[in-house]
């Protein structure tokens, strides 16, 4: 066993955070937060990390990626989730889009596709969930009818982040009604310009337009827009969320906030006037979640080895989702309750000066409970394939 | 970064679950628990020939392996259910032996304990709360000798012991370490009334004669002695835990997957699925955190926060865990003729021991300078 990073990625790790500091502006916060400039920002961001490589870093030569070793890539992760995430949309390109087409698609998607993604041009986004098919994703009800020269799409997705500015979209269609459901799906990508898809913004508790719903209205897509061979799109979704849920490296952010609030109750008051790091209750309660983000961080690490081996990893991933949910809530609550009631209010009030955006920590952290895969599949996932209890 | 085990650690761990298998069995440790030592003379000596009660002890002592390697014995330890003295011998007694600056006695003791000897550490005072509590039982000058007088409490495996390391105040008000052997006079050794699975005893000195150089270790050396020997204790005691818990979640899944209520095995109700997914959840979380706390011991890095978190963290998350089982197991889990209960009383016992909760994350904050 060895508990420790290689050493050439941690160097990588400081030549990335010295990059980051000259090129994340102080008025970034978070990839779920609405801010105008947050589109320009990311994409210029991805861009000046594909010109040194970095940003498909993981990816085979072949397809324009430098075959950095997956420590390099989960270093790359971490730093950018610690950062809020400024790849914007592109993280998802390089964890699983990419990848999927990589595996499934032809050379002529490959061509297409893959290229713009290298150079940090190309934004994506993702039709999986509809409003009666989340969990039981199998269950989806959009239908892709083939015609003469390709498809027809019909039905409506919704949570689809990115929407707006995304030139392409990833989705799951039904082509065969008589089918088992797991075995009537198939996977497109569509040109988002493509007329008949109609997007309406789903106000959220992240804002007013970060999430839409798209709704396909006799869409006409061609035949080579179906990637991966028709009725096996489940396959090749499971193969893609897979991907997803390693390239999600919360523990980085956690750390961050853990390490603002260790400052924060040692700089500030109680009302006793006494620092709220005295407080016996203050205290357990930050070494407890700095405990739970140690596991949650070797978890992520044990995930990356199985990577690096190649081996399963579907239960240990399902443990470091729960443990990503419950961690990351939890520390924003905490931040809330250590915060008081100041915490509560957005950075750009000007009473909230206090280093701690402890309201929006929460705000965007409760979705980790619930995205990638809910806290509760994930557990019947531990329970039948882990522990082998009967199927309710 | 690696997460497999190494050969060594995997030959270690396939051996113990073999050998332990082959001795251990829970209507034996129902015999056991019974008997004045509370625990198997004979197991012990099964598994010292096995070189297990050498694993962590220098390697002038025979000693084969760092604290990952005891860690991994440890879990397979717990997961038998056998309750044996290697966390209080090996982990806090050798440890305490082993900062001693006294050479001839550290050396004898150490030997002796790689030999199979017990050697149990009488910490606690008859007022104190627990092993962290620093101690006072006077040590009087008695002509060239020292004279001990008191009580010490809560020593496991007191009935078996040949040694005891005591923790005394001297006559100059210093802390001080005393080795003794239990067979000197003046020593009577009494049980408690207790049921949490490990033997305690308590321990009357009646004005026991001891040589002054049986002082072996005094003031802060001594107390920072007492503090790293606890502190190794509590991550043993965890890897331990991590192994009696695993025995609990397959009791768990066993039952829950055979029992049928309403016409299905109730496993498959989620509000009882999920709960043995936490328990898998809550293992596997304490195991990877002590695996690592074991590892940086074994490369020589500071792991106070490390190991003392991981406690209090699995006192909370084990606590949860064997609550679940048992309410899961419904009444079952209350009845003597259960398993479970005997491992569900273990686990009570590791939560309260070598490290409360609240004081352990303590300990951690003190580390990080909070």
């Amino acid at each position: 066993m060895n508990f420790e990073y290689p050493a050439k990625a941690e160097a990588f790790r400081a030549e990335l955070r010295a990059f980051m500091k000259e090129e994340i502006p102080s008025w970034w916060n978070y990839i779920l937060k609405d801010d105008e400039r947050s589109f320009d920002f990311t994409r210029n961001f991805c861009r000046k990390l594909a010109a040194r490589g970095w940003l498909t870093m993981g990816w085979p030569e072949e397809y324009g990626g430098t075959k950095a070793d997956v420590w390099h890539q989960n270093v790359l992760r971490e730093e950018m989730w610690a950062a809020g995430e400024p790849r914007g949309q592109q993280y998802m390109n390089l964890n699983f889009i990419g990848p999927t087409i990589m595996a499934f698609g032809t050379t002529a998607q490959k061509e297409r596709y893959l290229k713009r993604m290298v150079s940090g041009d190309a934004i994506w986004c993702q039709g999986f969930t509809e409003s009666e098919a989340g969990s039981d994703l199998a269950s989806l009800q959009m239908k892709a009818e083939q015609t003469e020269s390709g498809f027809t799409l019909n039905g409506r997705k919704t949570w689809v982040s990115y929407a707006t500015f995304a030139e392409h979209c990833i989705l799951l269609a039904r082509t065969d009604d008589d089918a088992p459901k797991h075995k009537g799906i198939s996977m497109f990508l569509v040109d988002m310009d493509t007329p008949g898809i109609i997007m309406t913004d789903m106000p959220s508790m992240a804002g007013q337009t970060k999430i839409q719903e798209l709704q396909f209205e006799n869409v006409e897509v061609p035949n080579d827009s179906l990637v991966g061979p028709k009725n096996q799109g489940w396959n090749v979704a499971l193969a893609s969320l897979e991907r997803e849920r390693v390239g999600l490296a919360y523990s980085g952010r956690n750390q961050m906030q853990l390490d603002h609030l260790l400052h924060y109750v040692k700089t500030n008051n109680d009302g006793t006037g006494q620092p709220l790091s005295n407080r016996a209750d203050v205290r357990s309660k930050i070494m407890r979640l700095r405990a739970t983000n140690r596991a949650l961080r070797l978890f992520m690490n044990k995930l990356v080895s199985n990577q690096a081996e190649e081996s399963e990893a579907s239960i240990n991933s399902a443990i470091y989702k729960v443990l990503a949910g419950d961690s990351v809530t939890a520390t924003a609550e905490l931040a809330i309750e250590l915060t008081g009631q100041r915490g509560l209010l957005d950075t750009n009030d000007p009473m909230a000066s206090i280093g701690i955006d402890a309201y929006n920590w929460w705000v965007y952290g409760i979705p980790v409970q619930v995205a990638a895969g809910p806290s509760e599949i994930q557990r019947n996932i531990i329970a039948q394939r882990g522990l082998g209890l009967p199927k309710g | 970064m690696d997460f497999n085990l190494t050969k060594q650690q995997v030959a270690i761990r396939d051996n113990a679950r073999a050998v332990l298998q082959n001795h251990v069995c829970t209507q034996k440790i129902r015999g056991w628990e019974k008997t004045c030592d509370g625990t198997s003379l004979e197991l012990w000596n099964e598994v010292v020939k096995n070189g297990w009660s050498r694993l962590s002890l220098p390697a002038s002592f025979g000693g084969i392996g760092g604290y990952l390697e005891f860690c991994v014995f440890l879990e397979e330890l717990g997961r038998s259910g056998a309750s044996l003295p290697f966390v209080s011998c090996l982990g806090i007694s050798a440890t305490i032996l082993e900062y001693s600056p006294n050479g001839s006695f550290r050396n004898l003791y150490l030997q002796e304990i790689a030999e199979g000897k017990i050697i149990a550490p009488a910490l606690i005072d008859e007022k104190s709360r627990n092993e962290w509590d620093t101690s006072n039982l006077p040590v009087l000058f008695s002509g060239d000798e020292y004279k001990l007088s008191g009580r010490k409490i809560l020593v496991p495996f007191g009935k078996s012991a040949d040694g005891f390391i005591v923790t005394a105040r001297t006559p100059d008000d210093d802390f001080a370490v005393l080795v003794i052997d239990s067979s000197f006079d003046g020593i009577s050794i009494v049980p408690h009334k207790t049921e949490i699975g490990v033997p305690l005893f308590w321990i009357e000195f009646t004005d026991v004669l001891v040589s002054r150089d049986r002082i072996i270790n005094t003031s802060k050396d001594a107390e920072e002695a007492v503090r790293s020997a606890l502190r190794k204790g509590a991550l043993l005691a965890t890897s331990e835990a991590v192994g009696l818990c695993e025995t609990i979640k397959n009791l768990s899944a066993e039952y829950v997957t055979s029992r049928h209520a309403f016409g299905k095995p109730i496993g498959s109700f989620q509000a009882v699925a999920h709960p043995c997914a936490d328990m898998h959840i809550r293992i596997e979380t304490i195991r990877i955190l002590t695996q690592q706390a074991a590892w940086m011991l074994d490369t020589g890095k500071v792991a106070t926060e490390e190991i003392e978190s991981t406690k209090a963290l699995a006192n909370e998350l084990f606590e949860r865990l064997a609550n679940d089982a048992f309410c899961m197991h419904g009444a079952q889990g209350y009845a003597e003729a259960c398993d479970l209960q005997i491992f569900l009383r273990r686990i009570r016992g590791f939560c309260a021991t070598i490290g409360e909760t609240h004081e352990s994350f303590e300990r951690a904050a003190q580390a990080i300078n909070l």
